[in-house]
């Protein structure tokens, strides 16, 4: 069982009882997808909300919310997972930094999580699980063999979900 | 915010160009070595700066990874010089800051009073207003810093701040690393700077250059 590194606007998906990991989620948000019956789980590691406003011959989907969610599901279900079968979890989403007279860009990590539950409502995938939001950076795992969602934060510890 | 059209731009910089950001990187690091000095009232002697452009995976890296505790205080700026900086410092800084300023130990980040935690952002405050001396002794502009804002945890999700900003101009940063000598101590601190590229190019009008 091994164990693959993503970095930030990245996605993987894996089986036989690998896992995926991405280091340090603040703002932004780490979707996981898991097939129980098929033992199949994928995660990315997205920037940023929207795409709506991007306009980029070369856009990286991997990057937006709204473009990266309905990827990994392609990526999911081209991995032989079943669409019925999938299911989501989130974490990250964090505001890192508390600015006075708050900018709408330092409330990115909201907006992330929003538009990451907005766009699997709209695939028709459950959230099963999620650790969002709050103030502080998150390391996640996810595990294929379990579905398991490993979160890790300097001052809180690991949870499983 | 014209970001789009302006993507690639700090990518597309010449050797000129990067000769100017490395000259204000210099003289900040001078001013802010002289800043330190006067602050904890000691002699601080330093490295050559390293000036950097860096994307933000690279950022993480050359910080000491995405997980490392790092301390980060990050400013927006204002009036003749629109964007973003962002200053890091890793435990070793925080400790010399606190040991002489405030003349305490501390083991964790954890046990950082509220007192502790302003006396780190002040230091912060006054670094970052001397690397933006540099740029206003060398261009006129004046610029004004935003309130400091303080956050200690991973560098990786700290970078995330900083990310979302450069994401709007093609994935690089400025940095500038500096190496403080006190004694027996050294310590290391990171500065990020993304500026607006409309006023980067201001700045490199006022040396002459084409934009």
């Amino acid at each position: 069982m091994g164990s693959v590194t993503i970095g930030i606007s990245d996605m993987k998906v894996v089986r036989d009882g690998d896992s995926i990991i991405t280091y340090a989620l603040g703002s932004c948000v780490g979707v996981a997808m898991y097939d129980s019956a098929k033992k199949i789980a994928g995660l990315a590691h997205i920037l940023m909300p929207s795409s709506k406003d991007v306009r980029d011959a070369n856009i990286n989907p991997m990057k937006y919310v709204d473009l990266a969610v309905p990827e990994l599901a392609k990526r999911m279900r081209r991995a032989g997972a079943s669409e019925f079968n999938i299911v989501a979890k989130i974490a990250g989403g964090a505001q890192m930094f508390a600015m006075s007279g708050a900018s709408a860009q330092f409330n990115i990590g909201d907006r992330n999580i929003n538009m990451a539950r907005e766009s699997l409502k709209k695939l028709g995938i459950r959230i099963a699980a999620q650790d969002v939001g709050a103030n502080y950076g998150r390391t996640v795992e996810i595990f294929s063999d379990t579905g398991i969602y490993r979160v890790k934060a300097i001052a809180k510890g690991i949870i499983e979900i | 915010m014209n970001g789009n059209q302006e993507r690639g731009y700090i990518e597309s910089l010449t050797d000129m160009h990067f000769d100017v950001l490395r000259e204000i990187g210099n003289i900040g690091s001078g001013n802010a070595a002289s800043s330190l000095a006067a602050m904890l009232n000691t002699q601080v002697d330093m490295n050559i700066p390293t000036v950097k452009i860096l994307d933000v995976e690279e950022l993480a890296v050359t910080i000491g990874g995405p997980e490392t505790q790092v301390v980060g205080i990050l400013f927006t700026l204002h009036e003749e010089f629109e964007g973003m900086m962002m200053f890091i410092t890793q435990k070793q800084f925080a400790h010399l800051v606190l040991n002489v300023l405030m003349n305490r130990q501390f083991d964790k980040f954890e046990d950082l009073g509220e007192m502790d935690i302003s006396a780190i952002k002040e230091v912060g405050n006054i670094m970052v207003s001397a690397y933006m001396g540099a740029i206003s002794q060398m261009t006129n502009f004046k610029i004004a810093l935003s309130p400091p804002s303080i956050a200690i945890d991973m560098a990786g999700a700290l970078l995330n701040v900083p990310a979302v900003e450069i994401e709007k101009y093609g994935d690089k940063a400025l940095f500038i690393q500096d190496g403080f000598i006190n004694g027996e101590n050294q310590v290391t601190s990171y500065l990020i700077l993304i500026p607006e590229v409309g006023y980067l190019k201001k700045l490199f009008q006022v040396f002459g250059m084409d934009v």
